[in-house]
């Protein structure tokens, strides 16, 4: 999965690319849905974020910068969907290749 | 500009008093301390430098404002803006006031800010200054965290420390810094918990660290006063606690590396479980030394778990929660 991550803002975490953004990939992301994703903060390696507290955190690092249990529900619905598109998906080539189940 | 005026040249005087007196001479300036003075200084600036004694008084004007005359025989027009008392080392605003018609108007207040400190059951809590001086101090006889109100009279730096009182000497301590009056810091005290150390795997706490080989020859084991990640080329494993780990008052997952093969990538890892396995946080790459994960956002019962992957061996010398 393809994120973005601000720089100047803490390293939070976007789906969606913009001007000052780096662009990196990890599997950490995969399967999961926008709003939580964009819970997270992603220091990259050499990278380095200071808490509020003065606690420096060294990348490669991923955390979640706000609560993400909020995003539960949310993630859940985001399985199933991924789920049903996965089995119609199964269904049009089944269909396709003339399987019967 | 600093400098010294005969008292007699002055149309007031300024003196001491743990309270505010019930009447004064016109133009009198009371400083509200239990501390004794002997000497003042008036100067347009703020306390820089060298004190004169414990006690002592810095009065800071300016040429505008609520302007008095201090001289008997000329016009030396002046307004105070704040009062400085030189008390155990440090200079600290007080709470003064100016005899007006009857009236005493304030014309200094007390520096006063506030570390608000949530610490751990049957413990003691210092505050200390830069100087090394308590400058506050409570006790927790309770079974459960407790948050307290510290109050500091003086900018500056402040470490606060929690020292449990079972004898099991664990302490905790943050250092914060006062830049203003008025300021608010909230501190968050707790000990540290071990999670692996010295090859102590703390079942009691982790319920031990359960391995589980992915693929090929690898596991995760306890060697002499190491947990050891090990996998063979095209080879994983992970190492996970047995035990859900109740994170809310941690802020901080630090792991040590003592020894690693050559690895800067994804092979080897760190990471934060949920009780239903979701990874809630992760850090790749464990080089040999210290490395630390952000909890701050993270609550709950869960599982931390290191991975290992094709062709790779590193040793954890020290798990900890804090």
């Amino acid at each position: 999965m393809i994120i973005y991550v601000d720089p100047t803002n803490g390293y939070k975490v976007s789906s969606a690319s913009a001007l000052g953004r780096i662009a990196a990939e990890d599997a950490f992301f995969d399967n999961k849905c926008s709003n939580l994703i964009e819970s997270y903060r992603y220091v990259p390696a050499e990278a380095t974020w200071t808490r509020e507290d003065g606690v420096a955190f060294a990348g490669p690092m991923i955390a979640p910068w706000r609560d993400i249990r909020q995003y539960d529900g949310e993630q859940r619905e985001y399985e199933r969907e991924q789920i049903a598109q996965y089995e119609a998906a199964l269904s049009e080539i089944e269909a396709a290749l003339g399987v019967n189940v | 500009m600093n400098f010294k005026l005969t008292k007699s040249s002055l149309n007031f005087k300024v003196y001491t008093s743990p309270t505010i007196p019930a009447s004064g001479t016109e133009n009198d300036i009371v400083i509200i301390s239990s501390t004794p003075m002997e000497n003042w200084i008036l100067s347009s600036d703020a306390p820089t430098g060298e004190p004169m004694n414990n006690g002592d008084v810095w009065i800071q004007y300016s040429v505008s404002g609520n302007v008095f005359n201090i001289m008997n025989q000329h016009d030396f027009m002046l307004a105070i803006t704040k009062i400085y008392q030189y008390v155990s080392g440090t200079w600290v605003s007080v709470d003064a006031r100016r005899y007006v018609g009857g009236v005493w108007d304030v014309v200094s207040s007390a520096f006063s800010a506030s570390i608000n400190i949530t610490y751990p059951a049957t413990s003691t809590c210092v505050v200390t200054n830069s100087s090394g001086q308590t400058v506050a101090s409570d006790t927790n006889t309770g079974s459960s965290t407790k948050t307290w109100t510290a109050t500091v009279n003086a900018t500056g730096t402040y470490t606060v420390t929690a020292t449990v009182t079972d004898g099991s000497d664990k302490t905790a301590s943050k250092t914060v810094t006062i830049s203003a009056d008025g300021e608010v810091i909230n501190v968050e005290l707790v000990y540290e918990l071990l999670l692996f150390f010295d090859g102590n795997s703390y079942t009691n706490v982790t319920g031990g660290w359960v391995s589980a080989t992915g693929a090929g020859t690898a596991n995760c084991s306890v060697d002499g006063a190491y947990l050891v990640m090990y996998a063979a080329y095209a080879s994983s494993a992970t190492g996970t606690t047995g035990n859900l780990i109740d994170l809310t008052n941690y802020s901080v997952l630090e792991v040590t590396i003592a020894e690693t093969g050559a690895v800067n990538d994804a092979r080897s890892y760190v990471s934060v479980l949920d009780s239903a396995g979701h990874s809630l946080a992760q850090k790749n790459a464990l080089t040999q030394g210290v490395h630390i994960v952000d909890l701050s956002e993270i609550t709950g019962g869960c599982r931390i778990r290191f991975g290992v992957n094709s062709n790779l061996t590193y040793k954890i010398s020290k798990v900890r929660l804090y």
